[in-house]
Formats: C-alpha cells, sequence, structure tokens
C-alpha cells in the first residue's frame, strides 16, 4: 500500500475535521479522493504531508510508519495542498530552482524536464505574477514532480484547466502510474475523477463513507430513472415505492413525459420496470447508466455540492498558454 | 544547506525590496551631505568639520549606516521574513520535506548576507559621500585611514554589521510569530521606534535625578540592556566617538563592550531559536 491510514483524527476546537479516517490507497494507481466542500479532503492532504498533525490515528506511507517529523519519506512524496503557491516576482523556472533547493536532492536538470512535462517551457521566462489560474496549477503539478517522486498527491489538480489541459493532466498522470506512481487526486469534478481514478474513496463530514474500485462502485450504481407520461407520475411513484428507497418525480409542470429518479442500483432497473408494468405503466425509456456523480450524491446526500462539470477536449496536449491574469 | 541559502540569495536578487532599501538609505545620505556641503561656511566650520572630516565623520556614518539603517533593515527582514507565510510558500517548502528549523535558518542566513552586502555598500558611499560634503563646503575630509582611522572603521564594520544583524533578526522573528510580512513589518518598526522613545524618557529620568542628586552619572540601567539599545552600547563601545553613545554617557555609565556584545549575541541567537521553534511548531494551513 501506498498510504494507508488508521483512526486518523483532526480536531479544530469543537469541530472534527477529520473523524477516524481509514484510507487505503494502493501502490501504482490512480487514487480518487472525493467529498464534498468541508468534508475534510485538505486536511486530511495536510496531514499526509506533515503540514499540521492529527490529533489521534496512524499514518503508513509507502510501507513504513510515518510521523510528521519524518522529513525524509517526505523526500518519495510529491504534493500540490490547496492552490500552488510561489514567489511571485519570480520567473517559472525560478520559482523550479528554488523549490528544488529544500527537501529532497534534485538535479538542476530536472527543472528543465518538468517544464516539458507540464508545457510551460515555453513559459518558463515569464514572472509568475503573469500567469493564469491554468499555468499556475501546471506549475504546481511541476513542484509536485521536481523530486521525481513515488506518490503524487494532488489537492484539485484540475481548477483553472482549459479542456486541453484537462486531458493532457490525465495523460501525465496515467504515465506516472504505467511506471509504477501512485497518485491520490483530491477533486470535485466527478467526470475527470471518473475518468481518471482506479480507486475511489468518498469522504462525508470527516468520515469515509465508500472506498473501493471504481468499477465496482460503477456497477453497483446508485440510481435508475424512468421516464412516463406526466398523468402516470403519481401513480409510478407509488409503485416504485415498494421498493422502499426514495423516489423523487420530476416536476410535472410540462406536457410530455417525466423523468422518476429512483434511488437504487443499476442492476435493479428490470425491478422498477416490473412494477411499473403490474401497475399498467409502460416506461417511455429506462436509464440505468450509473456516473459517479450519482453516486456520490447518493452517497454525501448531496451535503456541500459545489461541483463542476468539466468538458473534455481532444488530447492535443497542454494547449496553449493561457490567456494572463 | 548551502544549496538552501543559495536559493535565499537568488530570491532576495530578485525582489525589489533588496534595492529599494538600500537606495531609500544612500538617497537620505546624500541629500543631508550635499545639504551640510552647500550651506556650512567656506573651509567649514568646527561643528560641520566634525561630520565630514575623519575620523569623526565615520560617527556620523555609523549613524546612518545603523541608525537609519537598522529601522531599514528590521523592516527588510520582517518582509522577508513574512513573506513565505503571506504566499503561502512555506506548505510547498515543508510538503517537500525541508526541516522547518534549517530552512528558517537559511533564510535568515540569506537576509544576513545581503544585509552585510547592503552595510558594506552604504558604508564605501559614505565615505564617498563625506569628501563630496567636504569638497562642496571646501574644505578637505582629510585622510579616512590615517591615524586611527583604519582601526575606527574596521571596528566600526565589524561592530555595527553585528548590531545590525540583531536588530534585523528581531523583525524576522517578529514577523515568522506574526506569520505576515505586513504585520512583522509594522510591529518591528513600532517595536524599534518605542524602545527608543522609551529608553530616551528612563535616560531623561535618570539624567534628571543624577542632577538632583548632585551625582556626575549613575551606574548601568536596565534599560541600557532592552533588545535595540543594547547595540548602541557596542556601537558605543567599539567606536568611541559615536553621537548617541556621547548623549548616554553624560548621564550613564555605559555598558562595557563584552557584556554589550554578549547581550547582542544572546538576543540575536534568542530571536533565531524564537523563529525557528514558532515554525517547527506550526500547523501551516
Amino acid at each position: 500500500m501506498a498510504i494507508v491510514t488508521r483512526g486518523l483524527t483532526k480536531r479544530y476546537g469543537s469541530r472534527l475535521a477529520v473523524d477516524g479516517l481509514d484510507l487505503n490507497v494502493p501502490r501504482g494507481q490512480v487514487y480518487g479522493f472525493l467529498g464534498p466542500n468541508g468534508s475534510g479532503k485538505t486536511t486530511t492532504l495536510r496531514m499526509l504531508v506533515g503540514l499540521i498533525r492529527p490529533n489521534a490515528g496512524d499514518i503508513q506511507v509507502l510501507g513504513q510508519p510515518w510521523s510528521w517529523r519524518d522529513r525524509r519519506r517526505m523526500f518519495r512524496i510529491g504534493a500540490m495542498i490547496e492552490t500552488p503557491a510561489f514567489y511571485p516576482y519570480l520567473t517559472g523556472r525560478d520559482n523550479l530552482r528554488v523549490f528544488a533547493a529544500t527537501g529532497a536532492p534534485t538535479p538542476a536538470t530536472r527543472v528543465e524536464e518538468v517544464l516539458e512535462a507540464v508545457g510551460l517551457a515555453d513559459r518558463a521566462r515569464d514572472k509568475v505574477r503573469t500567469y493564469s489560474l491554468g499555468m499556475r496549477q501546471r506549475l504546481g503539478i511541476a513542484v509536485a514532480l521536481l523530486s521525481d517522486p513515488d506518490l503524487l498527491l494532488l489537492d484539485e489538480p484540475a481548477n483553472g484547466l482549459d479542456p486541453a489541459g484537462i486531458v493532457a493532466m490525465r495523460e501525465l498522470l496515467r504515465y506516472l502510474t504505467d511506471r509504477g506512481k501512485t497518485v491520490l487526486v483530491s477533486s470535485h469534478i466527478l467526470p475527470e475523477v471518473q475518468q481518471l481514478a482506479d480507486i475511489v474513496g468518498i469522504i462525508d463530514r470527516g468520515r469515509l463513507v465508500r472506498e473501493g474500485p471504481m468499477a465496482a462502485l460503477l456497477a453497483g450504481g446508485a440510481q435508475v430513472r424512468v421516464l412516463v407520461r406526466p398523468d402516470e407520475i403519481q401513480r409510478a411513484v407509488v409503485a416504485l415505492g415498494q421498493l422502499g428507497v426514495a423516489v423523487e418525480p420530476a416536476s410535472p409542470d410540462g406536457p410530455h413525459a417525466a423523468w422518476i429518479t429512483v434511488r437504487v442500483p443499476s442492476d435493479q432497473a428490470s425491478t422498477c420496470n416490473r412494477l411499473l408494468a403490474e401497475q399498467g405503466i409502460f416506461a417511455s425509456a429506462i436509464d440505468a447508466t450509473s456516473d459517479l456523480e450519482s453516486v456520490f450524491l447518493s452517497l454525501t446526500a448531496g451535503a456541500g455540492m459545489d461541483m463542476d462539470s468539466a468538458t473534455n477536449g481532444p488530447p492535443t496536449g497542454w494547449g496553449e498558454s493561457e490567456t494572463r491574469r | 544547506m548551502i544549496g538552501l541559502v543559495n536559493a535565499e540569495l537568488l530570491k532576495l536578487r530578485r525582489r525589489w525590496a533588496s534595492y529599494v532599501v538600500l537606495l531609500v538609505l544612500l538617497v537620505l545620505m546624500t541629500l543631508v551631505y550635499v545639504l551640510i556641503g552647500l550651506t556650512s561656511p567656506r573651509g567649514g566650520g568646527m561643528v560641520t568639520n566634525l561630520v565630514i572630516q575623519f575620523p569623526s565623520a565615520y560617527a556620523v556614518i555609523n549613524q546612518f549606516i545603523f541608525g537609519l539603517g537598522s529601522l531599514l533593515a528590521v523592516s527588510y527582514a520582517a518582509a522577508i521574513g513574512g513573506a513565505d507565510w503571506n504566499w503561502g510558500v512555506l506548505r510547498v517548502i515543508v510538503a517537500r520535506g525541508e526541516g522547518r528549523s534549517r530552512y528558517i535558518f537559511a533564510k535568515f542566513l540569506g537576509i544576513a548576507i545581503a544585509c552585510t552586502i547592503g552595510v558594506l555598500i552604504a558604508y564605501a558611499a559614505g565615505i564617498v559621500l563625506t569628501f563630496l560634503g567636504a569638497a562642496l563646503a571646501g574644505t578637505s575630509a582629510g585622510d579616512p585611514l590615517a591615524g586611527a582611522g583604519g582601526t575606527t572603521l574596521l571596528h566600526s564594520l565589524v561592530s555595527g554589521v553585528f548590531v545590525l544583524l540583531q536588530r534585523a533578526a528581531i523583525g524576522f522573528a517578529v514577523a515568522v510569530l506574526l506569520r505576515s510580512q505586513v504585520a512583522g513589518v509594522v510591529v518591528g518598526i513600532v517595536l524599534y521606534i518605542g524602545e527608543n522613545i522609551l529608553s530616551t524618557i528612563l535616560l531623561a529620568i535618570t539624567f534628571g535625578s543624577s542632577v538632583l542628586s548632585g551625582l556626575d552619572t549613575h551606574g548601568s540601567q536596565w534599560f541600557q540592556f532592552l533588545p535595540f539599545s543594547i547595540g548602541d552600547s557596542v556601537l558605543s563601545a567599539a567606536t568611541p566617538s559615536s553621537i548617541s553613545g556621547d548623549l548616554s554617557r553624560a548621564a550613564l555609565e555605559p555598558v562595557a563592550l563584552v557584556p554589550a556584545a554578549l547581550a547582542v549575541g544572546l538576543y540575536l541567537l534568542g530571536a533565531l531559536v524564537v523563529a525557528m521553534v514558532a515554525t517547527e511548531r506550526a500547523e501551516i494551513a
């Protein structure tokens, strides 16, 4: 395992930010760490890199127990926590140089390699204060890659990236995992995580509510949608209510058919169809495809939702340098 | 550690504050020396000659560089020390596995090197400006190295840099404790000026009581050991012609060089330890 936490707890005054978290991040995979705003994702990452001390619990990093004073273990970890931070008056290249002088011994040639890897070589001589949000994000990833780490912790890495940048980041992270690296990505851009992650951990109010392979999570999808005529909605809701789960009818304000959402795994679509047919209701359509967003919402009950839907562009690398801020 | 210090020097070289602080000092010095040269009688008067003739001119240069310069050094060190917190870069550095104390120490070493270079440049400028002032006043500045001039110059530089770095360390520690460059600069300046005012008031009270009791001078007073005041004792002892030293010596027995230097060293060390411990214990959010 790349990361194992047991009973990890962080308290701020009377508020439990992280409550007995048990994470299992396997090596060589992309782990999607999801949760609503304020659920404890960033607090967990801060504990994993020694920025803050846990109140309780144990952390193992790369197979060894880890404490916040064990700075040499950090040499094998690359991290971008919260928004990327730089010296605004230095160029992108100089920022990387000064960060390369800290922590893990880093050869000078590595600076140019990571600039190439994140597609910033042509803007490396510009001061960071002139960089767009997306460029800063890429430079933050470059800093995380400086020591060629075995484990990469990225907090919202797709923030501010354009579609081409998101695709390029995904390819870069895939390339890294293909070479045996482990990547933990904290994000609220669920479509992006769905495409990227092998394993998912969902945290809500500081507690882990689900952890497992993405494929298994989606296979046991959390909703089925059926399309019925508006005048049949009430009867359909009653019929589907026999499943004993939440049934959410769409507002029947239009003249056409409306969707009803049933919070059951997608493999129960046929059961839904049968229950409707028994009442003489014949659905126009049944959608049992499951996405991470619906799973996430069902697990977190929509708490603190602030999710973006990222559209993906063509795989054209990091794209052109974005407009200056 | 060398790599860390080099990185700090790169940051300081690229930062405008490094040049602005020195420029402010040089511009003020130039203005004062030009005004002295232009307003003094031809051939200079007795007072003018004290300012623009060596070796007494060293006292004026010291006053500029280690008096006003100290205030600038406190501000500069606070601005540099607090910037890492303001910009959030400390969390990047800690997350890369850098030792917190080690980093803070390297950061101060960088500031110390930059301040020392600044003092050398300003001191050289002070000597040149003394010649300029003398030329404008139509008199000779004399030989800066003649007689005890060379020794005074050396003592001034060594003791002055030592005191200036101690004061910079206090500004640095304040900014690290407050985790803010602006708060560090403001509080550093307030402490520096506040202590000067406090010392002046206490000196006046002590002087008044010595007059009333018919004593020529009092022994050393506790307020002479305050963090910024003790540096004046070092400067005064190392360069006997210092103006501040002459004023305080009128009422107080000056603190001897060795205990004064020890106290300055302790304050310097204490400020660094405070900055390092504060950073070690900090939860970086």
